[in-house]
């Protein structure tokens, strides 16, 4: 199995919003999808589930045309879509039927997953009458309900708090577990680098950056050098011509081009002998890399 | 399209419009109103034809509020007053005036009692009969003038009885005369066959008018609402625009039946139960409007053609307020954008009403081939039997070639914005976007 995008491309008049954008899902297992505001990600993501027209390009899953109509998709929307009016039953029913379920595997589908995210009081309530956390529940369930092959979750942790973040995360790990093709699109880069191996990063509809995470970082290098020393080292960081990211009242942290360059850093400070506190050499987060990559 | 979406999107939509307040409560109102009127036909004519009796009744022996008629005859008619109106009136006390005029006058305007002064006379011109009543209102007009009547009938028959005709004769020429005008052709219309005719087809005409209004734009609101509250995005993920469309339409339009056969069968059974109030209650010889012969009187077939025309005029105005849904992506943008379909269907409305008025004028005829007032009109004509084969054939083509080009049209526009949020879209933003699509 995989889902394979393969040279997307939309535009609206004269504007291109997706140019070109390819990438794949070889295994289950959590994709990132990352990029500004406006990058083309929500644009890609309606492409893939058929609601927007493609100017080019193929999505396919396992080598035949994916269409969320006949593979079985579970999708989050970033803007939540809830009929406020119903009760939480009543639209789930629903949103289940529409994915081929009978009521009664509806029915019980709602019940493990109302239990599971800790929302089983509201199963009889209007949507109106939850708070924006809950209300964020039974969209999730609706995504979950018919226990899709592929899930795409946009923006799934934003607006929750940090107990219901945890309750969220658990069950993507579970998904994932189950062996789901997750895509996931966020701007919290602390959420993408805990559940996604690999990830593309689009600007202004352009793909910056694609790859496995870890080999992404691998790629740059140890080359943030955190320090912290019991004595003045401005005068020798002016000197050596690194360049400071972040100064703060605990630790400077430095861009080194290499480890060498590092290993020099250290013995000048240590043969002035200052005392040396903490000497860290790490990788770029994915953060520091998303910034660089698409600007401020 | 997938059918078994369809169906779900149409159980849905039925099952929540039902939930909802609006159609509890609209439907309520409607069958209770409904309920009122239409039992108000059998009620008031009974009432007011029972209290018409009762006056008849007076005449023909019962009772009549006045207990003693003073009456002086200066006439040469030599009548037997007494025993006529003894026949008439058994309570009344007539009584030959034994004081002059001036003195009786003088009497009623100061008297209580129940009495009055009949002075028969003979003038240049005829007989004059005059009741005079009293000042005070212990006597009412209307008893006088039923006094004046009843006397000036006996009156006219002992002129008869003299002139040489016989009783037998005489009961011949009390029979009454009535009178009717027809137009030529409808000779044979009774009762039922006029409100067949041109009661139905302007009920008719409202009701079509109803439905089309209301589910018209609880059609678009709902369209509205899910693209607000942005439940689109999740739908379109298991189902086509097409089919949410098609199946709302179809939902809306289930009930909009329902609710239209509600109000038929509670008009039915408040017709047929307040018939049998009246006969049992207010009065056994009550005229009642008797609907299973007016319904009888349309043929089943009429029947299929008049419910075919109520929903292609459903679906041609459902199909035009989802179009009108999908451009817009606020709630409170829809009444402006449903304005021109209002527009439209009150003045397909008026076409029909102006055509049922005059059959025979340009109006009926644009009334019958403009598909925004054929499904008004059409059934008025099938009801009135004046639609031609050819002439209701021509109207149904374009009515459904109508459907099936907006219908189109609507699946294009919806394919393409349906997930458009932001300001109204006009038509020129629409074919802006057609063209980017490209």
């Amino acid at each position: 199995m995989a889902l394979k995008v393969n040279n997307l491309v939309k535009s609206y008049g004269d504007k291109l919003v997706v140019d070109n954008l390819s990438f794949s899902i070889e295994e289950p297992g959590v994709f990132g999808l990352l990029g500004t505001n406006g990058a083309g990600k929500t644009t890609t993501i309606r492409m893939m589930l058929g609601m927007l027209k493609k100017d080019n390009g193929t999505v396919t899953w396992n080598e035949s045309t994916y269409n969320s109509n006949k593979v079985s998709t579970g999708y989050l929307a970033e803007e939540r879509g809830i009929y406020s009016k119903f009760t939480v039953l009543d639209q789930l029913i629903y949103f289940g039927e529409l994915k081929g379920m009978t009521r009664k595997e509806a029915l019980k589908s709602i019940d493990f997953w109302l239990e599971r995210l800790e929302a089983t009081e509201y199963k009889n309530k209007r949507a109106e009458q939850l708070s924006k956390g809950n209300q964020q529940k039974i969209q999730f369930i609706a995504a979950l309900i018919s226990n899709p092959e592929v899930l795409i979750l946009d923006e799934p942790l934003s607006g929750l708090d940090p107990v219901n973040t945890d309750l969220f995360k658990e069950v993507i790990k579970e998904e994932i577990s189950r062996g789901k093709y997750i895509i996931m699109s966020s701007h919290q880069m602390s959420t993408i680098e805990e559940f996604c191996e690999n990830l593309v990063i689009l600007n202004k509809g352009k793909t910056v950056l694609s790859g496995n995470l870890k080999d992404i970082k691998k790629s740059y290098g140890r080359n943030h050098l955190i320090l912290k020393c019991d004595g003045d080292v401005k005068e020798l960081l002016e000197n050596s011509n690194l360049k400071i990211l972040n100064e703060n009242q605990d630790y400077i942290e430095l861009s080194v081009n290499s480890e060498d360059e590092a290993t020099s850093l250290l013995k000048e400070i240590l043969i002035r002998d200052i005392q040396v506190i903490r000497f860290e050499l790490r990788e770029p987060t994915l953060h520091e890399i998303f910034i660089e990559k698409v600007g401020e | 399209m997938k059918m078994d979406n369809f169906w779900k999107v149409t159980k849905f939509t039925v099952a929540q419009q039902v939930k909802g307040k609006a159609f509890k409560v609209s439907t309520t109102i409607i069958l209770i109103a409904v309920l009122i009127l239409t039992s108000l036909i059998n009620f008031i004519p009974a009432i007011l034809g029972k209290n018409d009796d009762s006056k008849k009744t007076a005449n023909d022996g019962k009772e009549i509020g006045i207990e003693t008629a003073y009456y002086m005859d200066d006439s040469d008619l030599k009548v037997d007053l007494e025993a006529g109106l003894k026949v008439a009136f058994p309570n009344l006390n007539l009584e030959k005036a034994t004081e002059s005029r001036g003195a009786i006058l003088e009497k009623l305007k100061t008297s209580e009692d129940k009495m009055v002064l009949v002075s028969i006379s003979n003038e240049s011109v005829g007989y004059y009969v005059e009741v005079i009543t009293p000042t005070s209102d212990t006597v009412s007009s209307e008893d006088g003038q039923i006094l004046a009547e009843t006397i000036s009938s006996i009156l006219n028959n002992s002129r008869l009885i003299n002139a040489g005709v016989s009783q037998e004769e005489l009961g011949k020429l009390s029979t009454p005369i009535n009178t009717q005008v027809f137009t030529a052709g409808d000779e044979d219309d009774t009762l039922e066959d006029m409100i067949v005719k041109m009661v139905f087809p302007m009920v008719a005409c409202m009701l079509l008018f109803y439905i089309i209004y209301f589910y018209g734009y609880w059609v678009a609101s709902s369209i509205v609402a899910e693209k607000t509250s942005r439940v689109m995005e999740l739908l379109l993920t298991s189902t086509k625009p097409m089919e949410l469309v098609v199946g709302k339409c179809v939902g809306m339009g289930f009930l909009a039946i329902t609710q239209f056969a509600s109000i038929l069968l509670t008009a039915y059974i408040s017709f047929v139960g307040s018939g049998a109030i009246v006969k049992k209650f207010i009065d056994t010889s009550a005229n009642i409007f008797d609907i299973s012969a007016v319904l009888g009187k349309i043929p089943v077939l009429q029947v299929i053609l008049i419910i075919l025309f109520f929903i292609l005029g459903y679906v041609l105005y459902a199909v035009i307020n989802a179009l009108v849904g999908a451009t817009i992506s606020k709630l409170e943008d829809l009444n402006t954008a449903i304005m021109p379909v209002s527009f439209i269907s009150i003045i397909g409305f008026y076409l029909a009403y102006a055509a049922i008025m005059s059959p025979d004028s340009v109006i009926a005829k644009i009334a019958t081939y403009v598909p925004f007032s054929a499904p008004f009109y059409i059934p008025s004509m099938i009801l009135s039997e004046t639609v031609g084969i050819v002439q209701m054939g021509v109207s149904l083509l374009i009515l459904i070639a109508t459907i099936v080009v907006l219908t189109l049209f609507t699946a294009r526009v919806y394919s393409v914005v349906i997930l458009h949020t932001g300001n109204r879209l006009k038509i020129k933003d629409l074919f802006t976007i057609f063209g980017n699509e490209k």
